[in-house]
């Protein structure tokens, strides 16, 4: 049995992204992957630049820092635990990790480990993450992966 | 080894590698250009090379293209190379109280927030607020720009932060899709900056402002009076910010129960209050009243201080937690400011600039101040609060004697608009902060922002002109 990997390159919702990869995992019987990379450079590259405009101490921003990135890994587990029961309905293997590091890095890693059948990743305008992902990591995936890799374009939308 | 190659176009990846240094080689020539030019009619040589000082300041400042900090070394090092002023003048600057004050300020502020005081205040009142998402909303608001009157704006936010991200992740809401979830970080963000411009304590510009006043014109403006001035500014933009964010982000839940509860929590899992936080919660409110009371007897640096060396009798903090939290770059900033105020000054460029470049002003004075109002309220939008204050001040000390202005008027007048950056994320640190949670989106805030900066702008003028004058702040 194949793997699809899913990295994840938000934690806002991507109905679009679930809908296309849970869809995939089950035509072709492949088990799921989705993988969420906290780069811990993203809170510093917000933070950073408070210290030298607005005079934060250095243990202030790096504190703040790993606030954020542990309210994304939440984020992202909560986000996980929607795709598994999802992913159960259908009968779909589903592993799920979170790990941290740079992200391109993180995610070549495990592209080369487990050698996918497809990779998805998701565009997502607004989401700080995504930005950080495709400003970099994204053409790195493409470079390793030996498989196909699918962008899928979410449209963010505000208020519910 | 890994060797990345960058396939992009070549001209374009040299430019990207070089823009940096493109924009301070432009900035280093214009500089150079500039102060090798005959002297302006009217102008000294010295007033000339204070000018080009200025400007090349004002440039990076604007650009941002070096720390802040950085950028004030360069104003304290240029006048002595320029023979505009001694070294030994230039470096006493950054002997003035305001600088050992806001330093004082930070470590005090540090020791609250290390303490855990500063938490448990905010839990203490959030926990009170009941079941409803307005009421909620409005602590969110009114906590933080309570606590801003007393420590700065930005660790008010820092503190902050994380009890919101607990509120919103036990109400279940979700980033960019809950309009509630969105109101309450704009409200934290605009509570921080609201209440920081009340004291002296919500941020660096305010005792930079002091300082530059200080060192031009002799005078000062004592803790008390600065709050005396500043708080109607600080409850009207408080209660149109209570309208505007309900307004512009309805709310989506009916209760608030489970934050309520996660709250309560929090709160217990934080036992009894400590020997520590009850100490430096008793050294807090003595050192408050003595700014506000006493500082005209022992002066608010020494007050300040001596606070400072009661935490290490006491082992309230290390020294070590200190040097986490305060950024020591904001004694070269100061220097480097107060310098430049002083320069501008003594080499009769400020007079220079007000004349020939502000005399469209002469006898319209509350004009000047209206516009001098708004020009602080629109460039603190884009850089930093303090810097607003290093660039706007001098020029407009300047320009009292011409209009006859009361210098501590104006010093009021840039030192709190300067704070009040409400639309854009990198306006103020508070606004940075709550938009990192990513709830709500920068297109969001800026019609709200904008009416906000109109609100303050108005109010500003309102309180000036009709209150000010009673609690001895005459525009004359």
């Amino acid at each position: 049995m194949g793997t699809i990997l899913w990295i994840l390159t938000t934690t806002k919702d991507t109905p679009k992204t679930s809908d296309y990869v849970l869809n995939l995992a089950k035509q072709k019987s492949a088990g799921l992957i989705a993988l969420l990379v906290l780069d811990c450079r993203l809170g510093q590259q917000i933070f950073k630049k408070l210290e030298s405009e607005s005079f934060f101490g250095g243990g202030q921003s790096a504190n703040l820092a790993e606030t954020l990135l542990q309210d994304y890994e939440e984020r992202g587990r909560n986000k996980f635990s929607d795709i598994r029961s999802r992913a159960v309905e259908k009968n779909i293997a589903l592993e799920t990790s979170v790990k941290r590091g740079v992200a391109a890095d993180e995610c070549v890693r495990v592209i080369k480990e487990l050698q996918p059948e497809e990779i998805v990743l998701t565009r997502m305008p607004g989401s700080r993450f995504c930005k950080f992902f495709f400003s970099e990591a994204a053409d790195k995936i493409r470079g390793a992966a030996g498989c196909p890799v699918t962008v899928i374009d979410e449209k963010e939308e505000q208020g519910a | 080894m890994q060797y990345e190659i960058d396939t992009r176009p070549l001209p374009l990846v040299i430019f990207k590698h070089l823009t940096r240094y493109i924009i301070i080689g432009l900035i280093g020539v214009f500089f150079v250009w500039f102060i090798h030019l005959p002297p302006f009619s009217g102008l000294s040589s010295a007033g000339q090379k204070a000018i080009g000082v200025f400007l090349l300041c004002v440039m990076l400042w604007l650009t941002q293209m070096l720390p802040l900090a950085a950028t004030g070394l360069l104003a304290v090092i240029a006048p002595p190379l320029l023979g505009i002023m001694d070294s030994k003048a230039v470096y006493a600057y950054f002997g003035n109280q305001s600088v050992f004050f806001i330093l004082g300020a930070f470590i005090l502020a540090a020791a609250v927030m290390k303490s855990g005081l500063s938490t448990r205040l905010t839990l203490a009142l959030l926990t009170r607020v009941g079941n409803s998402p307005k009421r909620l909303l409005l602590s969110v608001l009114f906590i933080p720009l309570f606590i801003a009157f007393w420590i700065p704006e930005h660790a008010v936010a820092v503190m902050f932060f994380p009890i919101l991200l607990e509120i919103v992740h036990a109400l279940k809401l979700k980033p960019g899709r809950s309009r509630f979830g969105a109101s309450l970080f704009v409200a934290m963000g605009w509570g921080c900056i609201t209440g920081g411009v009340t004291t002296l304590l919500g941020g660096a510009r305010a005792p930079l402002a002091l300082a530059i006043l200080d060192s031009t014109k002799q005078m000062s403006v004592s803790f008390f009076e600065w709050m005396l001035a500043a708080w109607p500014v600080t409850l009207i933009l408080g209660l149109s910010a209570a309208w505007i964010v309900p307004f512009f982000f309805p709310s989506d839940l009916s209760s608030i129960e489970p934050a309520v509860a996660a709250l309560k929590n929090k709160m217990f899992l934080m036992g009894r209050m400590s020997f520590n936080e009850k100490a430096i919660a008793v050294l807090m409110i003595v050192t408050i009243y003595a700014w506000m009371f006493l500082s005209a007897e022992y002066g608010i640096a020494n007050i300040a201080l001596l606070s400072v060396v009661v935490l290490f009798v006491f082992r309230l903090i290390e020294w070590k937690t200190i040097e986490q939290y305060v950024n020591w770059g904001v004694v070269l900033m100061y220097g480097g400011a107060i310098t430049l105020g002083v320069v501008l000054k003594d080499s009769g460029a400020a007079g220079w600039i007000a004349e020939r470049f502000l005399s469209a002003f002469l006898g319209r004075p509350f004009l000047f101040v209206a516009m001098l109002v708004l020009l602080a309220t629109i460039l603190t939008e884009a850089v930093s609060n303090a810097a607003v204050v290093a660039i706007l001040l001098p020029v407009a000390l300047g320009m009292t004697d011409v209009l006859g202005l009361n210098p501590r008027f104006i010093t009021l007048a840039i030192g709190i608009p300067a704070g009040l950056g409400y639309m854009f994320p990198m306006a103020s640190p508070p606004n940075a902060i709550a938009h990192s949670a990513e709830f709500f989106r920068v297109r969001d805030v800026l019609l709200p922002g904008l009416i906000l900066n109109l609100i303050s702008w108005l109010v500003f003028l309102f309180v000036a002109k009709f209150y000010w004058p009673f609690i001895g702040f005459s525009m004359k």
